[in-house]
């Protein structure tokens, strides 16, 4: 990768533009209640500077004998108040901005789910990754560094720099002007060269975690291989060497923000004394009053608290930009078009050379399905059924004319932009169950509108459910999936038929639909089903012809075997 | 909620034994925050003596380049020192995870592999990977500022009661509510970890689980639907998570309370005794100096608190991630693996296998099959035949030694199973992503290149590397893309073929195999045969005529 798309600030600036779109009140908001917390503590130790040294200058001049004024009363009000601005400020300030920030993030996880749901299903299918998953949550984790750390704190210090410069020139032009031109200088070189230095450090510390984390997989998923040979050692010897990458990449940027404290602290310490030095400087050519020149000096001083995290934040950038770059192309994808499509009347499909239909790399194969048809595909596991029901199903399409296999819906192939109209008309029970994290109800009526409770409960007795869902804590209302009722494999197989079953299709496609179910149950739930399907187009693939289907007779019933080559 | 506190317990134990081990780097580093606040006080004191000076001695600034030499060099001295603590620290921090990595490699070794393969991968890894990594927060940072968070208070306060006892008191008083703002901040950040936590695990999962079923929303037409759950989900999330910050702010609010009012009332004091209006106590020696001084250290006060307080998160996480990983930590991981242990009897040329009434299964109660009685010698070949789920996996488990026997015995060369040194080959090959050298060689460490060639030759897989042009070199990707099943078969078949072992485990070598492939593995299972017992489970054939011994398993009732 070159270094120019490293630093690239394309995805920060995607994801920062989505933000303005959105909240850019509650942003100007938060950035003035940062501001105010600023000034406020710069206020409360200026004003206790001025203060200390105009009594200081008084008390000698009473002591002295001359008839001096001073109200000090005004002043020790406006310290309370700093006192009080300051913690309210900030009490509010992090109140807001985590407000803002949990809504950004919202904002960007819809914006990544509707991405996604545009994409084509065939990109979609290795969601079923636990590890792209994974990946998927810390980068947009990751993603929220992008106000809270890189966006208001940049600003909040740039605002009150500029401010105490405008407050210095108040009292003495140049000083002022000066000190801004310098500190800005100083800010905005440090600024650029410190992202560009640590963008490098952390895309390269990101890819070494990945890197890392898949060796690591890979050696746990050669334990079986490994252990038997007494070769894990061996094998960890590789993991070490990549974790160590790791561990140097981390130090090297941790240094690197180090270093930066280290700057920081020194040319804020520069300032403060040079501020300081200045004050005096001109306090004794009578341009400034001491208390005013002790003021200015504990303003700049006071500057150090919003410097002290602001290299840490910074040292983010990489990684911010690392997530927002991957995490772009998610969902800027644009809504593809969406193409209806004429209702099914004639299925036909053939396959050939396919490399994960094994007998067709020896012959091919070719079918024909009408309505109140059914077809058989059996075969051994391993021998492609699921490919071809995927391929059925639209979930894998053909991207050119010249390919193993061909699915035709009344006669013309079917097309990317007509999946969604497809899979309106079909009903396809995969082959792994697919319970989502939510009640039986909403489980049950996926897609659909309004659903008389009554047709949930006819299609549970079918499968045989309806007594165990009558006995579940909150009924159709009860939760499952990963947090909720767990469900034997049985179990699932029947929610998701009965799911099928409230669906209106022309075709029905089951891979494997008896799996986890025992034989005598599933010659008992087949022959419900078997009457309501009937005058539809009905494919199932098995591993094999269970006794109690109705025999081939080539008229209604066909059956194709995968495993006779 | 009982195993949560012992795991918390666990994880605490776990931190206090790897700092433990880094004490000696962590508390340089802590002496170097010490000197740093030494400079620091240097240098106020003379910013503080320089602003005396001009203004109320009214000495010209030419004659002080002295106090501006030392502000300038203390600056830097300070500076220099902070440095050296992070240097410290963070070595401290990288030997501490290396350490802890090194651990959880150890327990790994440790664990049956049956067990790895019920686990999932990715989330053992991210133990090893982010977990670990989540803890340089910890000791980088946490760990020491909790002694400097008590010393640098303490340096403050003996220099500002040298100078004004009364303004010390007011840092004294507030010196007692430290540990209360501990446990304030304590609660606060424990509050919002635990229940933000939970909270945003169940945001993330219920995120997870709609991304993960994406294909069925299509298929049912629901992501409509889907999408104003989503959207319904992050503001249900987003005010509970408010709810819970809101308190949580207010422990830190009550922190940064106290320093404005703290840094407010020492200036108010300090305006009023300056000026004539308090004359009790210490007030009369006060000058513009002290006073100044004062102010100025006044802040640094209560800055280690602050910082603590913002490291606070970085405990959190630490504490999390320690409890996750000492959770599948075995009680010792230090002690060396078994496998160190035993002497390879590889040149032993008559191996033995022997069950005696071995009955085999998961648990306790539910015995798989009828007890296995066998006994195998070198050049004997065990073919294991029944439907599936019937226990032929399970058996092929006790034999590898990844599964005790529920009861009975079984022996290879009078050793228990584990071991010795064996072959197993599992349904689906391991392959890793790298090149054939590479995959070859994971398993076959010894094997040199023209016995890779042979062997290679030998199985028919030759071709597929000499029209690639790196030879043995030629990349492999992850999960084998672009090899058939066969293919794959083969080549783990091969590292078998490099390096073979007196037991030589298969499950379902030619299932699903195309016909070149499945000549080629029983070719290659044939000239294994004389030289090792071979255990296998299969329904083929061709796979059962190799057999000298059959055992026959039962289909099983509950299924």
């Amino acid at each position: 990768m070159s270094s120019h798309s490293q630093n690239s600030v394309a995805p920060l600036k995607f994801w920062l533009i989505k933000v303005l779109q959105n909240q850019k009140k509650r942003l100007i908001i938060s950035l003035l209640l940062a501001l105010l917390t600023a000034i406020s503590a710069m206020g409360l130790l200026a004003l206790s500077g001025w203060l200390i040294t105009a009594t200081a200058i008084t008390g000698l001049a009473i002591t002295a004998g001359t008839a001096v004024l001073l109200d000090i009363y005004r002043p020790g009000g406006g310290i309370r108040f700093f006192a009080l601005s300051r913690t309210v400020g900030r009490y509010f300030e992090r109140l807001h901005s985590h407000d803002m920030v949990l809504r950004v993030i919202a904002g960007f996880r819809l914006t990544l789910f509707t991405g996604l749901m545009d994409l084509p299903v065939q990109q979609l299918r290795n969601t079923q990754d636990g590890e792209w998953l994974s990946r998927l949550t810390a980068d947009l984790d990751n993603l929220d560094s992008l106000l809270l750390k890189l966006l208001l704190p940049p600003m909040v210090v740039l605002s009150s720099v500029l401010l105490l410069a405008v407050f210095i020139s108040f009292f003495w032009f140049t000083l002022g002007v000066t000190f801004g031109i310098i500190t800005l200088l100083l800010g905005s070189i440090y600024f650029s060269f410190f992202t560009r230095k640590t963008s490098q450090i952390s895309s390269d510390y990101a890819r070494q975690i990945n890197q890392a984390r898949s060796q690591t997989i890979e050696h746990l998923q050669g334990q079986l291989e490994l252990q038997a040979a007494h070769l894990q050692q061996a094998d960890q010897a590789r993991l070490v060497s990549s974790l160590s990458e790791i561990g140097k990449s981390q130090l090297k940027l941790n240094r690197h923000i180090a270093n930066a404290q280290l700057i920081v602290n020194i040319c804020h310490g520069l300032l403060v004394i040079a501020v300081a030095i200045a004050a005096l400087f001109a306090y004794q050519n009578q341009l400034v009053s001491g208390p005013v020149a002790v003021m200015l000096f504990l303003a700049v001083f006071g500057l150090g608290e919003l410097l002290l995290n602001l290299p840490g934040q910074l040292g983010l950038w990489g990684r911010t930009r690392y997530a927002a770059e991957r995490l772009q192309p998610l969902a800027e994808h644009a809504s593809s078009e969406k193409s209806t499509l004429a209702e099914i009347e004639r299925l036909s499909m053939m396959v050939a050379d396919h490399p994960k239909v094994i007998s067709s790399l020896d012959t091919a194969f070719a079918f024909e399905l009408n309505p109140s048809e059914c077809l058989l595909i059996s075969g051994r596991s391993g021998s492609g059924k699921s490919t071809i029901a995927n391929i059925m199903a639209g979930l894998e399409i053909p991207d050119s004319f010249i390919t193993p296999y061909q699915l035709l819906i009344n006669g013309i192939p079917l097309r990317i932009d007509q999946t969604q109209a497809w899979h309106k008309q079909i009903g396809y029970l995969t082959q792994r169950n697919s319970i989502i994290a939510a009640t039986l109800y909403s489980n049950l009526t996926l897609g659909l509108d309004e659903v008389d409770e009554q047709l949930l409960w006819d299609a549970l007795t079918l499968v045989e459910l309806d007594d165990w869902a009558k006995q579940l804590p909150k009924g159709l209302h009860s939760w499952l999936g990963d947090t909720g009722s767990q469900l034997s494999g049985g179990q699932a197989r029947r929610i998701c038929l009965a799911r099928l079953l409230l669906k209106e299709s022309k075709l029905i496609l089951l891979d494997e639909p008896f799996n986890g179910i025992d034989v005598e149950m599933a010659e008992r739930i087949w022959q419900r089903l078997y009457p309501q399907w009937q005058d539809k187009m009905l494919i199932v693939l098995m591993h094999e012809r269970p006794a109690f289907f109705p025999a081939i007779d080539n008229q209604q019933m066909f059956e194709i075997n995968l495993d006779q080559t | 909620m009982k195993d949560q506190q012992a795991l918390n317990k666990a994880g605490r134990f776990l931190l206090k034994q790897l700092s433990q081990k880094q004490r000696s780097r962590l508390l340089l580093a802590v002496f170097m925050g010490v000197l740093a606040t030494v400079a620091m006080i240097m240098q106020w004191y003379a910013l503080a003596q320089l602003t005396y000076d001009l203004i109320i001695q009214q000495q010209p600034l030419v004659e002080q380049s002295m106090l501006i030499l030392l502000m300038v060099l203390s600056l830097i001295l300070r500076s220099v020192l902070i440095r050296a603590q992070e240097h410290y620290s963070q070595l401290a921090s990288l030997q501490a995870r290396e350490f802890l990595r090194e651990q959880v490699l150890s327990g790994w070794r440790q664990t049956s592999a049956l067990i790895h393969s019920q686990r999932s991968p990715g989330a053992a890894a991210s133990q090893l990977i982010e977990d670990v990594e989540s803890m340089d927060g910890y000791f980088a940072r946490f760990w020491p500022q909790q002694l400097l968070a008590v010393l640098t208070p303490l340096l403050i306060l003996i220099v500002v009661f040298y100078y004004n006892w009364l303004a010390a008191l007011f840092l004294l008083v507030a010196a007692p509510l430290i540990p209360l703002f501990m446990m304030l901040i304590g609660w606060g950040a424990e509050a919002v970890n635990q229940r933000f936590f939970y909270q945003r695990q169940r945001l993330a999962g219920h995120f997870l689980d709609r991304v993960k079923h994406l294909t069925t929303l299509k298929l049912f037409a629901a992501e409509n639907e889907a999408l104003t759950e989503v959207e319904q989900r992050s503001q249900d999330y987003r005010q509970v998570v408010m709810k819970t910050l809101k308190l949580a702010f207010l422990s830190s609010a009550v922190l940064e309370f106290f320093t404005s009012v703290a840094i407010a009332s020492i200036a108010i004091y300090i305006g009023f005794a300056l000026f004539g209006s308090i004359t009790w106590g210490p007030a009369a020696d006060i000058t513009l100096f002290s006073g100044l001084f004062i102010l100025l250290l006044a802040p640094e006060f209560f800055q280690p608190l602050r910082n603590l307080s913002q490291f606070y998160h970085d405990r959190a996480a630490a504490m999390a991630a320690a409890s996750h990983i000492a959770k599948h930590l075995p009680d010792d991981a230090t002690k060396s693996p078994a496998e160190d242990v035993f002497e390879l009897t590889a040149d032993d040329s008559s191996s033995i296998l022997i069950a005696t009434d071995l009955c085999i299964g998961y648990q306790p109660g539910d015995v798989l099959q009828n007890p296995i009685n066998l006994k195998l010698s070198n050049g004997q070949c065990l073919v294991i035949n029944g439907p599936s789920g019937c226990g032929k996996t399970t058996l092929l488990h006790t034999l590898a030694g990844y599964l005790s026997p529920l009861s009975g015995k079984v022996l290879l060369n009078n050793l228990p199973m584990g071991k010795e040194v064996i072959r197993y080959l599992p349904q689906k090959p391991w392959i890793i992503n790298g090149s054939w050298a590479n995959n070859l060689a994971v398993l076959a460490p010894d094997a040199t290149e023209k016995e890779m060639h042979k062997v290679l030759s030998q199985l028919g897989l030759k071709s597929l590397i000499s029209y690639r042009n790196n030879d043995l070199d030629s990349q492999l990707n992850e999960h084998g893309e672009g090899l058939s099943g066969g293919q794959l078969q083969r080549l783990a078949l091969a590292r078998v073929l490099l390096s073979p072992a007196p037991l030589i485990l298969l499950d379902e070598p030619t299932a699903s195999l195309d016909a070149e492939s499945r000549q080629y593995v029983l070719a290659a299972l044939a000239a294994l045969k004389p030289q090792c017992i071979l255990v296998i489970s299969s329904h083929d054939a061709d796979v059962l005529a190799l057999a000298d011994h059959q055992l026959q398993f039962a289909r099983r009732e509950s299924d």
